[in-house]
């Protein structure tokens, strides 16, 4: 008997303990995604919601349902502003900013499905980068379990539970919710209500961290080692043999879209001209190249098989605006941008005023800003960013040469230790 | 299907008992036998369906072997029965996790080039191969009586202690499914929930829990980088923790679990680091591992009925057989070596002692033994996880300040942890010391100290809530949402 009752209390404790813990962190609600309480001083900032993005932007768009999202990496999530007239949306019904910090092709894939399998999406944004291309560097995600399909399109019938035991019994939602708790200040929120980073903060750590000259150095520095490709040969293949590259994940992206009628924009982002001439300088300008002519290509291939119309926009290159000058002194703050990759809120608003209305401005004059990229528009394109580039270089000849030679210390130090890279579709150093 | 799972917890293993418990309930006790066995195969079988063709063919043959050895057969006979059947158990246990290591070692040594695809380990070989050769030894023996084949399937592959032990006896195992456990349901659910939480809540929080201080040291050592005194020592220690509270937090579920069967396992742990010998040690650590090989190994070479000098050789040997059995390595070897080694210098320090008179009873005489055999067993330790020699070497190295000290790169957090996982290590009661008032494993009597009442366990409300707390802590870290991992980009 006194079995049968400790077997009773211990099941008993266990409930208890299920039922105050998921309450809690529904409660408190540290990765933003249920919404039941939100007080001033007790939750209202998410200061770790930037640390479980991955999770919570799922979550997010399957309990708040939105026809408009945005897409794409760190760029998009700090640039894309949801409340901008270019989605048309009321003012109750703004949409999600679902772009993830480092999101390659395949990540962005997984989301969209899971954003139209759970949400009447009608029209998408999603903001393309060089680095997001690299086939090498396609594969999997650690967790799908919480999306609403795996990733041949099948529906996921217990990633709800999944979703709700990740948000609610980990240790990790645990002590997210007292984090919380913890930090209500107000420079600990970094996301705005729509999944949108917000750049402000960005600025000031830019400004702690020594000033945005150091910050782009050091910036620089990664990319040319890193970012884009961490191969020793230097390898940056856009396609792979036998498995859905990047670039045809895109396009399945396309096609998904059109038979959906869902609008889809695609931009590249208007990084800064220090980072062009980083890429330029680390050898991968020909592939940069080539990516862009392979986006228009498989536009036009959706386009022709589905009579579908998507926009794509080059905001790469050297406008006035990425050539915006880095201030040497390491109190003053940029303008447009918060480092040579990520650029302001502001700019990306700039941005979606160009899509939004085209490249002229209300008196009929061209802002030189972005450009509509397709298939007969691409190679005077190359060309222009290529005049610009000399330009640029004309003018800032010592600049220049500092990149390079940052750039080619990266390569050198690569071409030593870097990653073992097969040489599919890529080049030798 | 791991122990750890949700999959296992939530549904298999309540179903597994359900079925059990209903079964039991009918007049044929083979029905709930049979029940665990097919449990027993879907358990096995989930890693990988192909692996039970391995496991079921290795029981067919074995158990076909052991009846022929049982029955009347001439001396001659028998022998070379015995001979194939130990013969076909290590050949296929050398194929599949030896043949890689050997024909690799054999290329390199020669620069030969000879082809073998890579072979994959089935789960569990290396335990259902030992507990199968001690049967067919014990019936060469005339030691084991007429089983039925349920029995035998049940005995080899039960679920709880089939991946990763302990390694049990047929004489351990088989009168329990023919007798039956007279203790109550309730009774046996209790005891074996609250051991299975405490191993699930070593596995989980502990043992996981200090892991995220292992691999950056190994890593390094692996990648020739120069570390610092520090990190090494840190890697060290907590890759000894890790260790003990994942093998032993095993340990403690398949004991659990087992009993929530009506089944007592044997001990496999008995807080090992509070040993104050190496000898005492292997008395400790993965004792039905260190029963196996002086049984059926160190014995059969001889054990110390040759000699002063074969012992210190069979010792050996058993360790560097023992160390070849924990993975096909070069590291493993040394391990063992070491471990051998260690054991011929502690068991000649005895004949030295003895020699002079010396007793050694003093407080600070055993503080010194436990805390040099603690450091050698550290030190060990290293080379079991290492995935090279010359990985291993820079971590001794850097442990003893023999590298050039750079900065740590490890935070002082680890410290935190090594001091509350020390606390539980070399001063807490064990599990089984807890739980000693209800029969947790066979061989009580090694569950020696005492032990305040208070921490006794008792099936109360205290301790209820300790459960629940434990267990849905240990759940909570089933699942770590994943952190954003690119946040350079």
């Amino acid at each position: 008997m006194i079995f049968k009752r400790f077997i009773f209390l211990a099941f008993g404790s266990f409930m208890a303990v299920v039922s105050v813990v998921g309450i809690f962190n529904t409660v408190v609600d540290p990765f933003d995604v249920y919404r039941l309480v939100r007080s001033n001083g007790f939750n209202e900032i998410k200061p770790l919601y930037g640390e479980y993005t991955r999770l919570a932007k799922v979550i997010q768009i399957e309990r708040f349902p939105r026809t408009t999202i945005a897409l794409g990496s760190s760029r998009a999530q700090f640039g894309v502003d949801m409340q901008h007239e270019f989605w048309g949306n009321g003012e109750n019904e703004k949409g999600w900013n679902l772009a993830l910090s480092g999101a390659h092709m395949y990540e962005v894939s997984r989301l969209f499905d899971h954003a139209v399998d759970v949400s009447d999406v009608e029209k998408v944004l999603i903001g393309l980068d060089f680095f997001m291309f690299n086939a090498n560097r396609q594969g999997h995600l650690e967790d799908e379990s919480y999306f609403s399909v795996d990733k041949n399109g099948t529906p996921q019938s217990l990633h709800q539970l999944r979703q709700r035991v990740l948000t609610m019994g980990t240790t990790d939602a645990i002590s997210a919710s007292f984090e919380t708790l913890r930090k209500q200040k107000v420079k600990e929120d970094k996301f705005n209500e729509f999944g949108r980073m917000l750049s402000q903060r960005e600025r000031s750590k830019a400004l702690d961290d020594g000033g945005f000259e150091r910050v782009f150095l050091q910036n620089e520095a990664a990319y040319a080692r890193q970012t884009w490709t961490a191969c020793k040969n230097n390898s940056f293949p856009l396609r792979k043999p036998e498995v859905n590259g990047p670039l045809e994940l895109l396009e399945k992206i396309l096609e998904k879209a059109a038979k959906r009628k869902i609008e889809v924009v695609l931009f590249i982002s208007p990084s800064h001209a220090r980072l062009w001439e980083t890429l330029d300088a680390t050898g991968l300008w020909a592939e940069f190249e080539q990516w862009k002519r392979e986006l228009t290509k498989s536009i036009q291939k959706v386009k022709i098989k589905n009579g579908s119309s998507v926009q794509l926009w080059d905001f790469s290159g050297f406008s006035d605006y990425s050539t915006e000058k880095v201030p040497a002194e390491n109190d003053k703050a940029m303008k447009w941008y918060l480092d040579p990759s990520h650029y302001s809120v502001e700019l990306g608003r700039l941005m979606l005023d160009v899509i939004h209305a085209g490249t002229r401005d209300a008196g009929g004059e061209r802002v030189s800003f972005g450009r509509p990229m397709n298939v007969s528009t691409i190679d005077q394109l190359l060309i222009d960013i290529r005049n610009e580039r000399a330009k640029y270089r004309l003018e800032n000849p010592e600049l220049i040469k500092r990149i390079w030679t940052g750039a080619n210390k990266q390569l050198e130090e690569r071409t030593r230790v870097g990653e073992q890279c097969s040489n599919v579709e890529g080049k030798g150093v | 299907m791991l122990f750890n799972s949700y999959i296992f917890i939530f549904l298999f293993l309540p179903i597994a008992l359900v079925g059990f418990y209903v079964l039991s309930k009918t007049s044929r006790s083979e029905a709930k036998f049979l029940w665990l066995v097919v449990a027993s195969f879907l358990f096995y079988g989930w890693w990988n369906a192909s692996y039970l063709i391995i496991i079921l063919g290795s029981i067919v043959v074995n158990y076909a072997v052991g009846t022929v050895l049982s029955g009347e057969h001439g001396n001659r006979a028998k022998k070379l029965i015995l001979f194939l059947g130990v013969t076909a158990n290590l050949g296929l246990l050398g194929y599949f996790k030896y043949a890689n290591f050997f024909v690799d070692t054999i290329n390199q040594v020669t620069g030969f080039n000879i082809p073998l695809d890579n072979i994959v380990l089935p789960l569990a070989i290396s335990f259902f191969t030992f507990q199968q050769v001690a049967y067919l030894v014990d019936a060469y023996r005339g030691e084991v009586k007429d089983y039925d084949f349920i029995h035998y399937c049940l005995f080899v592959t039960f679920f709880p202690q089939l991946i990763a032990g302990p390694i049990v006896h047929h004489k351990e195992m088989l009168p329990q499914f023919i007798k039956g456990n007279t203790r109550s349901r309730s009774e046996n659910f209790s005891i074996g929930i609250t051991i299975f939480t405490i191993g699930l809540f070593k596995k989980a929080v502990l043992a996981d829990g200090v892991s995220q201080f292992v691999g950056p040291a190994f890593s390094s050592a692996e990648s020739t980088m120069v570390m610092s005194t520090f990190d090494a020592w840190t890697g060290a220690l907590a890759y000894t923790f890790q260790l003990y509270f994942d093998f032993s937090g095993y340990s403690d579920m398949a004991t659990g679990l087992a009993r929530m069967f009506g089944i007592v396992l044997p001990i496999n742990f008995n807080s090992p680091y509070k040993s104050k010998s190496i000898i005492e040690f292997w008395r400790r650590w993965h004792i039905t591992l260190s029963n196996f090989l002086k049984e059926y190994l160190y014995y059969s070479l001889g054990g110390n009925r040759l000699g002063e000098k074969r012992r210190y050789i069979n010792l050996f040997l058993t360790m560097l057989l023992g160390g070849l059995w924990h993975g096909a390595g070069w590291t493993f070897i040394i391990w063992g070596a070491l471990h051998g080694a260690a054991l011929g210098i502690n068991h000649f320090w005895h004949r030295v002692k003895q020699h002079y008179g010396v007793i050694g009873s003093s407080k600070a005489y055993a503080v010194i033994s436990l805390l040099l055999t603690f450091l050698t067993i550290i030190v060990f330790w290293v080379f079991f996880r290492a995935e090279t020699v010359s990985g291993a070497l820079n971590i001794i190295q850097a442990m003893f300040g023999l590298s050039p000290d750079v900065e740590r790169t490890v935070s002082s957090g680890s410290i935190y942890w090594f001091v509350m996982l020390s606390a539980i290590c070399l001063w807490a009661p064990n599990t089984y010391q807890i739980m000693k008032n209800h029969e947790p494993v066979l061989e009580q009597r090694m569950l020696t100290g005492e032990v305040t009442d208070k921490l006794l366990w008792k099936p109360s409300l205290k301790w209820a809530v300790i459960v629940a707390i434990l267990l849905f802590w240990s759940i909570c870290t089933l699942s770590s949402v994943t952190e954003f991992l690119y946040f350079q980009f």
